[in-house]
């Protein structure tokens, strides 16, 4: 009887994960294509912010980043910032701002499953942020960045990496968010200290012997350093073997923290009937 | 006449209560909005959350410029200019979202009072954290990367009033913008990233190329930050400053003037329609 209800009941379930987690991503989707401003801003943003920092770095004479061509390192950093922003802005943020629009109590006692919400809300995000990728590289080549990217498929593993890292510190985050009530200045708050330690506009080399370490904690700094050596100085496959796999299992690590705090965060709101934790 | 007299003095005195109500409204509303964010997220987590950003804005470019100690030494005080920045334009469309998201956006419309009353209660909590914002950031980046200041108390006032009155009608601007599209603070979020580009807080705009300057300077933010920076690093008076302070004034009346007109047509529209649901 147990066995015939885990071999019904296991490809069930995983098509029942699947479904929400598109019917998720479509939400988000139409969410952002409802609004004009929000889709103008996804490729804006980072191309901005990519400005700002290129020019920083061209009045204080910096040509190069160690000894990598400014414009390029910085795109590279740029890409990670758009993994960044369509993760954990929307993983963490995601069921916050269910709790904004009224649908959370609805989402808590449905049946589905909040991980594949949450996982949903980051995967219509990173379709959505597809375009913002290629406007963020056509502008990196418009001001002279250059790319020496030995293994292709490498580099492309490696950005996806980017992204899966990113997600799990989103997915790690969302618990924390829906506890803290204010996911908004929250994220706002994480953001430049992880473009600090993880050295998106900056490599690590440049802080202080405490706080590198500090950085390699997160997974997205291994993605990106494995990203930008792929990307930038040709490096192969054995290069970045260790790099790799540091972010594969640092991203297990922060998912399966995500995956506890919701499930404890689910089983309070349970057992409390109500959404003010503390 | 000998009964005219008592009405004069009667209406007086209605209008001197008229503006005390409204300066309790505002320092209510400013209150209101403290407590709200301070008892939602706690001291510590207030003070992680909204006192740390520019903070951490100035430690980002601090390792970029690490070896350059003037563009250091701009950074800090632009810190300060960011933290002025990010509240106002900022606070204004969160706090209107805020009350969309409650529901008490609508009320707030039917209030016996102008709504510049509760608007500028709103501005005061923000107007009070940009320069605790402020002034912790200058602090602290001077302290930590050794940095003498200068200050010119009565130019760092002037400066500190006029940019505050050209971004508090920019926020009302924005504010009316947000209530057409439905949230302000997608549209401060979408805004910010020019403002970064061309204000003046990462950099000297007068070491720009021409592509940013020119869109600069007929911006208010580059006159507000280079008249920071003589302030509080250079003890420059503000006669020194006339060719920066002048066009910052300029900003400082026409902005709250045009946001007032913005904010009295959205409200009229809202009012015909009977709906915030304006576009």
């Amino acid at each position: 009887m147990t066995t015939t209800r885990v071999a019904i009941g296991g490809p069930i379930a995983a098509r029942n994960f699947v479904a929400t987690m598109l019917a998720a991503a479509r939400v988000q989707q139409l969410s952002w294509a409802s609004n004009v401003i929000l889709l103008l801003r996804r490729p804006l943003t980072p191309a901005l912010g990519f400005l700002s920092v290129l020019l920083a770095y061209r009045i204080s004479g910096q040509t190069a980043v160690p000894a990598d061509n400014v414009a390029g390192f910085l795109i590279v950093g740029t890409l990670a910032i758009q993994a960044w922003n369509a993760t954990v802005w929307s993983c963490g943020f995601a069921l916050q701002s269910d709790a904004y629009n009224g649908t959370l109590p609805s989402i808590l006692a449905s049946p589905g499953n909040r991980m594949a919400v949450v996982l949903g809300y980051g995967l219509g995000d990173f379709v959505l942020s597809a375009p913002a990728i290629l406007v963020t590289l056509l502008i990196g080549f418009g001001f002279g960045a250059t790319f020496d990217i030995g293994h292709p498929l490498l580099a492309l593993i490696a950005l996806v990496l980017v992204y899966v890292s990113a997600l799990s510190i989103g997915v790690a985050c969302s618990g924390l968010f829906i506890l803290s009530r204010n996911a908004n200045p929250l994220a706002n708050f994480l953001q430049t200290p992880v473009y600090i330690l993880a050295g998106f506009y900056f490599p690590r080399s440049v802080l202080p012997d405490w706080l590198e370490p500090v950085g390699g904690v997160l997974p997205i700094t291994h993605a990106l350093e494995a990203l930008r050596a792929s990307m930038l100085d040709g490096a192969g496959w054995t290069d970045l073997y260790d790099e790799l796999i540091v972010t594969v299992l640092t991203s297990t690590l922060f998912a399966l923290l995500g995956i506890w705090s919701l499930r404890r965060v689910d089983h309070e709101l349970r057992r409390t009937g109500s959404l003010n934790l503390f | 006449m000998s009964s005219a007299a008592p009405a004069r003095s009667t209406s007086s005195e209605l209008r001197h209560l008229t503006w005390r109500r409204y300066l309790a409204v505002i320092r209510e509303t400013a209150i209101m909005v403290a407590r709200t964010r301070i008892q939602g997220m706690g001291v510590l987590g207030y003070a992680l959350t909204w006192l740390t950003l520019p903070l951490m804005q100035m430690l980002l470019l601090a390792f970029i410029y690490k070896d350059n100690r003037d563009l250091l030494e701009y950074t800090v005080v632009a810190s300060a200019g960011m933290a002025i920045l990010f509240a106002l334009i900022f606070n204004g469309g969160e706090i209107l979202d805020s009350e969309r998201r409650r529901g008490t956006l609508g009320n707030l419309f039917l209030a016996p009072l102008p709504r510049y009353v509760w608007l500028g209660g709103f501005q005061c909590f923000a107007l009070i954290e940009a320069v605790v914002n402020a002034s912790i950031a200058v602090a602290a980046g001077a302290w930590f990367f050794d940095i003498d200041l200068s200050i010119n108390v009565l130019t760092l006032a002037v400066t500190v009033m006029l940019l505050t009155a050209a971004l508090w009608g920019l926020s009302l601007i924005l504010g009316a913008f947000g209530i057409v599209v439905r949230n302000a603070n997608f549209l401060s979020n979408m805004i910010f990233p020019f403002v970064t580009l061309f204000a003046g807080t990462m950099y000297p705009v007068s070491l720009m190329p021409d592509w940013i300057r020119i869109p600069a300077r007929a911006l208010p933010f580059s006159y507000g930050m280079d008249a920071l920076v003589a302030a509080l690093t250079r003890n420059a008076p503000v006669t020194e400053l006339a060719g920066t302070l002048l066009p910052l004034a300029g900003f400082a009346i026409a902005l709250p003037l045009l946001g007032i007109l913005m904010f009295r047509y959205m409200e009229h529209a809202v009012r015909q329609l009977g709906s915030l649901e304006i576009a």
